[in-house]
């Protein structure tokens, strides 16, 4: 009788235990199915490229006399392909230039969103609202805010700006 | 899974249905073996009853606790399985024919902490997997590229203005603007409206370019930068301007509308009408 009873017992556990594994086997492929699925993959790659994308557009427009060589190098690592090589053939020009014009000039992105994104090809296009100041030696700063349209590339190092440019009023 | 069946746990499962029906059974088998094992029964009673008392009340049956229930239960309860089997078999070395029960006991006891265990687990998983969410703005492509062609369609049509078709704008506005954007769009529009029909105006507004930067569910966000001319056909002047929109759109049965607008740039006047809204 005794024995019965404990191996019922016994009986009922382990048809428990085999059904509760079940339930965790399947809800735990669910869930990794689901973190895992390409829908949620892409929407990574397109945060992954806005986000690079808005660190470079800040690098671009952020820019003080004092310490042109530093951002010239800042511009060159946020950047590849046509951009990269504009600013690296060029270099000596633009920072005379940079120098002479005497200005500090500070930028936020206050929004941007990615247009285009192609996973396969590592190109993705992005838009972005930016606030520039721009402060002159020993002058007034001025605030303006400007649109960019703005070209991303992947690379080993991973998104990085292959063109920008504002996007002027076509009117 | 060798850890969690180490866990001092879960009191739901030893305290189930089949743990019951057995310690009635051994209640009743007791008198035949109670000349033989009373005082030390008794003792070991004595010296569970006031720690153990709280945790049997919720648990089962006083009357069938009296016996080596307790013992058993209790190292069960307050410490690791393992520990318990020496223990145990020690104290009931007298009672011959116990031993067999008791190791009867280790295997659906563990076997039901591996279920409970493993209950938990599903029901995390489960609940991991329900919370799995991202946003779907460009991965649904179809619905993003509706949003963004439906906004700039609302955004064109609400803003442009034609003197001699008033109609058409603000039947536009009407259909294509819901909520706090009928206010807001009031508040941009409203000025030129009034002067629109002296000056007879033409306000033309092309759409740049646009961005759903998220999208969920129906709910959705768009930035927008447009242009705007606006020519005064009194005397063909003509003045243009820029426009950067962070839209907020909703889906209203197939038909994605505005509910929400805010201007980066706005001059201090418009800021100020926008935020009566």
């Amino acid at each position: 009788m005794r024995i019965f009873t404990a191996r019922m017992i016994l009986g009922a556990a382990a048809v428990l235990a085999v059904l509760t594994f079940g339930f965790a086997a399947y809800s735990g492929v669910a869930w990794y199915s689901a973190s895992h699925s390409s829908e949620s993959a892409f929407a990574s790659v397109r945060d992954e490229a806005l986000r690079s994308g808005q660190v470079g557009v800040t690098n671009f427009l952020t820019l003080d006399y004092k310490k042109v060589d530093e951002d010239l190098q800042r511009w060159l690592n946020s950047s590849t392909g046509d951009l990269r090589a504009e600013i690296d053939k060029d270099k000596d020009s633009r920072k005379k230039q940079l120098v002479d014009a005497k200005s500090v000039t500070t930028s936020k992105v206050l929004d941007a969103a990615i247009t285009e994104l192609d996973d396969r090809a590592g190109s993705a296009s992005m838009i972005a609202v930016v606030e520039s100041t721009v402060t002159p030696d020993g002058g007034q700063k001025v605030t303006k805010i400007n649109r960019y349209l703005t070209k991303l590339t992947r690379t080993e190092d991973g998104w990085k700006l292959s063109q920008l440019g504002p996007l002027r009023s076509s009117v | 899974m060798p850890p969690p069946r180490r866990r001092p746990i879960p009191t739901p499962p030893a305290g189930g249905r089949p743990k019951v029906a057995g310690l009635n059974r051994r209640a009743s088998a007791e008198p035949a073996a109670e000349p033989a094992v009373e005082p030390a029964a008794e003792a070991v009673v004595e010296d569970v009853t006031p720690e153990a008392v709280l945790e049997q009340t919720d648990l089962k049956a006083p009357d069938a606790v009296e016996w080596t229930p307790p013992p058993v239960k209790e190292p069960a309860a307050r410490t690791k399985p393992a520990a318990e089997e020496p223990a145990s078999a020690d104290e009931a070395e007298p009672v011959t024919g116990r031993t067999g029960l008791k190791d009867g006991w280790a295997l659906p006891v563990a076997l039901l902490l591996v279920a409970v265990l493993l209950g938990g687990l599903g029901t995390f998983f489960l609940v991991k997997s329900r919370s799995v969410s991202y946003d779907a703005a460009l991965v649904d492509s179809a619905t993003t590229s509706e949003v963004n062609g439906q906004v700039r369609e609302a955004v064109e049509k609400s803003f442009s203005y034609n003197f001699a078709d008033v109609e058409s704008t603000e039947k536009a506005a009407r259909e294509l603007l819901t909520g706090k954007a009928l206010c807001q769009y009031n508040a941009v529009f409203g000025p030129v409206k009034e002067v629109a029909p002296q000056q007879k105006l033409v306000v033309t507004v092309r759409v740049v370019s646009s961005a759903v930067s998220s999208l969920k569910d129906d709910h959705a966000t768009v930035l927008v930068f447009a242009d705007q001319v606006t020519t005064r056909t009194t005397d063909n002047q003509s003045g243009g301007g820029t426009a950067m929109l962070r839209v907020s759109a909703v889906d209203d049965g197939g038909r994605w509308k505005i509910d929400n607008m805010e201007m980066f740039g706005a001059t201090v006047e418009q800021n100020r009408q926008l935020q009566g809204c």
